[in-house]
């Protein structure tokens, strides 16, 4: 089984484009591949999420397993947010970002779908482990 | 006042068969652990069958609202998703 994982910011522009979303459930059906994310995101975005969104937040999370969040998790996200610091003056990863690439590696998840190049371009040099699409490179201009 | 009389039932076939064995601990150890990975896998297949039923009902949800697939956006998504295969395949063959 594949997994992809999601940022924050993927799943707001997919909530805001349903064409998108559309699209990427019929990639995760054609090739098999399972949605997660971190609990952190899961936080941040229903937390987030305006009121009038809150029942479409609720909607798209359901097609979204999550993870669990540990000691080891979080200290491997903590080296790798510090390595991305390090490693680029662009980047500034925050502690939900390197949640998710810690869980990305993990899970032995390959692929990052972000809202966030910069950053998760930063995490996945650290980690070496995993690719990022970024979402507004595929959602249509 | 007479009796119904009932017609004895024969016993129904079983298809298992009851066996009981003496075993070593090893031995039943790792019989057991070995069914415990065996109701672990059907678990997980379970699971993934009933994640893919719940995606395919959320595409017939989107289309009974009117939603219709952008084909660049999923030419794009396929690609990417087909670069960071070729990706993983590559990283998979480099020694480690």
């Amino acid at each position: 089984m594949k997994e992809v994982l999601l940022d924050t910011g993927a799943l707001i522009g997919l909530q805001r484009d349903r064409r998108a979303f559309l699209g990427l459930l019929g990639s995760v059906d054609r090739r098999g591949i399972q949605l997660r994310t971190s609990p952190a995101v899961l936080v941040e975005f229903l937390g987030g999420s305006p009121r009038a969104l809150r029942s479409a937040s609720d909607w798209l999370m359901s097609f979204v397993e999550v993870g669990t969040v540990d000691e080891m998790i979080g200290r491997r996200a903590a080296t790798l947010m510090r390595a991305s610091l390090d490693g680029s003056t662009q980047a500034s990863p925050g502690a939900i970002d390197a949640l998710v690439a810690a869980e990305a590696e993990r899970r032995g998840c390959e692929v990052v779908i972000s809202g966030d190049r910069n950053d998760f371009d930063a995490l996945a040099t650290a980690s070496g482990r995993f690719k990022v699409i970024d979402l507004e490179d595929v959602v249509a201009p | 006042m007479a009796t119904k009389r009932t017609r004895p039932t024969r016993p129904k076939e079983s298809p298992y068969e009851k066996v009981s064995a003496t075993l070593e601990r090893p031995v039943l150890r790792e019989i057991r652990e070995k069914s415990a990975n065996v109701s672990e896998f059907l678990n997980e297949a379970a699971k993934d069958k009933l994640y893919f039923e719940r995606v395919r009902e959320g595409i017939k949800q989107l289309r009974r609202q009117g939603v219709r697939e952008d084909p660049e956006f999923r030419r794009r998504l396929e690609e990417a998703l087909d670069e960071a295969d070729a990706w993983r395949r590559e990283r998979s063959r480099a020694p480690q």
